[in-house]
């Protein structure tokens, strides 16, 4: 599904996998508690988004849940490298499988993005995105400073919808020009992709469906469909 | 230029073995090539809210050394980290961590001492000291013995007495003249010559005695009343510390942060009624949304001894 930039009045702005106004899918996605909780709230909202579009009520874990599948400790933030194989772990018998990959291609996004058996993928940005945009950190002199993570809901070569769960937190991100919601922002994709590509490990992470040939085994569609670097390490 | 290049490259390496397994906020504080090993840092990111301006600032405090790995190469040449593990890495931080929040609480506490023994609660824990020092005043000699108090106390009460008067000997405030008894002492007679009206008087010295001494009536004598409003202050202080000026922030803001310095969680009634009586000592004011302010004069002489302490540089575990 990809977004019409011709006009400057374009609501509802749909997304990129069911076309549903993006304000109908986030209505109930929460914000990050803590600074470093950007990563298990995400995944906790596409897990929500999954269960509400697939109408399957068990995907939609708890935020407790998530937080102890990403081994998440106050000031510690998350495993990432345990994030992958502990999800995997809690949602196999439910038919879903969770993935990860560093250095993806836009293509295998926009492919996971357009998949309506599977979530919205969760990526990386590099600090330097909080910086520009929200005024939010003292700390922009350390030399590798920790990334923030980002749901993106559609994209088109053009444009990119993303879901920020620290959009509500901060008064100077809210009056961006291109807030289009809430936590919701219309972004250039070239500018998303910068992001992306210098934060840390440009990570992506999102849940696949397990096809009914290969449920109970450890092959997915999403994977099949998708091979190139996307596999968790 | 080849070593900066081969630090910058090592320092990737660690850099992606640690954020993967340890924690994204991981950094390098320091490598050696020599022993081919590396401090590991931590940034921890506070969340200041304020409702003056209606924002909310992320602060980072850096630990620089929580830990360390070490590297080495496998017989097929590939880089192998061994070292601190995560659980090792979370206990020196939540040490390194309290330790800048007690300094910090310690701070605040020389700035606060005179305000918060005003609180009815600490004034209540306070009484066997203020007793003491009404009866000096009342008694016509200016002597009293250790046996006239507590007669109507419980044994475990009465035996503590004694620690009462030691502990203001100690500092001063009585001088021993025989067994078990005690007259004015010197820093007592210098602040009376001062022509000190007597309950300002009284507040003064219970003040120094909580300033002085407040690990001694907390862990020893048991009086643990001034700890929550001390912990309150500090939930509030602190933070305003870091975010450089005074903040607004609303009660449900303090108590989180409370429960992440201190790991204790207070029910939000008595949360209230305690921040309540502080608004009344003058230690926050609070506006009619509800959102407690610090007072100028308490955040200056805070912030001027936190700045000579420098409780937020990084600071090493040894």
């Amino acid at each position: 599904m990809a977004l019409s930039v011709t006009s400057e009045v374009r609501k509802p702005y749909l997304d990129g996998k069911n076309g549903i106004d993006v304000s109908e899918v986030t209505a109930y996605f929460k914000f990050q508690a803590l600074p470093n909780s950007c990563v298990p709230t995400c995944i906790h909202n596409v897990l929500k988004a999954l269960a509400a579009s697939h109408r399957y009520p068990p995907i939609a874990l708890s935020e407790r849940r998530v937080n102890q599948l990403c081994r998440y400790r106050l000031n510690f933030g998350p495993i990432m490298n345990d994030i992958v194989s502990n999800m995997k772990g809690a949602i196999r018998s439910f038919g879903y499988a969770a993935y990860a990959g560093a250095h993806m291609t836009y293509g295998t996004l926009a492919k996971v993005i357009d998949d309506k058996e599977g979530s919205y993928p969760v990526i990386e940005l590099s600090h330097k995105y909080l910086d520009d945009r929200c005024d939010s950190t003292e700390d922009s002199t350390s030399e590798n400073p920790p990334d923030h993570v980002v749901i993106v809901l559609c994209s088109d070569p053009n444009e990119t919808i993303i879901f920020d769960p620290f959009d509500t937190r901060n008064k100077v991100m809210r009056k961006l020009p291109d807030r289009i919601g809430r936590g919701l922002y219309l972004m250039p994709t070239g500018q998303i992709m910068e992001y992306w590509d210098k934060a840390f490990r440009s990570w992506a992470f999102w849940i696949g469906r397990l096809s009914r040939k290969t449920r109970g085994t450890t092959r997915s569609t999403v994977l099949e469909q998708y091979p190139v670097n996307s596999e968790a390490k | 230029m080849a070593e900066d290049v081969l630090k910058s490259i090592r320092e990737k390496q660690i850099l992606e073995y640690a954020r993967d397994r340890l924690s994204p906020y991981i950094y390098v504080s320091e490598i050696d090539e020599r022993s081919s090993e590396a401090r590991l840092g931590l940034m921890i990111q506070d969340g200041i809210v304020d409702h003056e301006t209606d924002e909310f600032r992320i602060r980072t405090v850096k630990l620089s050394d929580i830990g360390s790995l070490r590297w080495s190469r496998s017989p097929r040449g590939k880089i192998q980290f061994r070292g601190s593990t995560r659980t090792q890495l979370v206990k020196n931080t939540n040490d390194l961590y309290s330790s800048i929040i007690n300094r910090s609480q310690q701070l605040l506490l020389t700035s606060l001492y005179v305000k918060l023994v005003t609180i009815d609660t600490v004034s209540v824990a306070m009484k066997p000291f203020k007793k003491i020092l009404v009866s000096l005043e009342e008694s016509e000699h200016e002597i009293v013995a250790v046996h006239d108090f507590g007669q109507k106390l419980s044994d475990k009460k009465r035996q503590r007495i004694p620690q009462y008067f030691n502990l203001l000997r100690e500092l001063g405030y009585i001088e021993r003249v025989g067994d078990g008894k005690y007259t004015v002492g010197n820093a007592m007679s210098n602040l009376k010559a001062d022509s000190i009206e007597s309950s300002r008087l009284y507040a003064m010295i219970l003040a120094d005695v909580i300033r002085r001494r407040s690990k001694y009536l907390q862990q020893v004598l048991h009086l643990t009343m001034i700890v929550p409003f001390l912990r309150w202050s500090n939930s509030y202080y602190f933070p305003s510390y870091e975010a450089d000026r005074l903040v607004k922030m609303h009660d449900k803001e303090i108590i989180a942060n409370c429960r992440r310095y201190y790991g204790v969680r207070t029910d939000e009634e008595t949360a209230k009624s305690q921040l309540q009586s502080m608004v009344e000592r003058d230690i926050f004011t609070r506006d009619a949304s509800g959102n407690y302010r610090g007072i100028d004069q308490t955040f200056e002489e805070y912030k001027s001894s936190a700045d000579r302490d420098a409780i937020l540089a990084p600071i090493p575990v040894s």
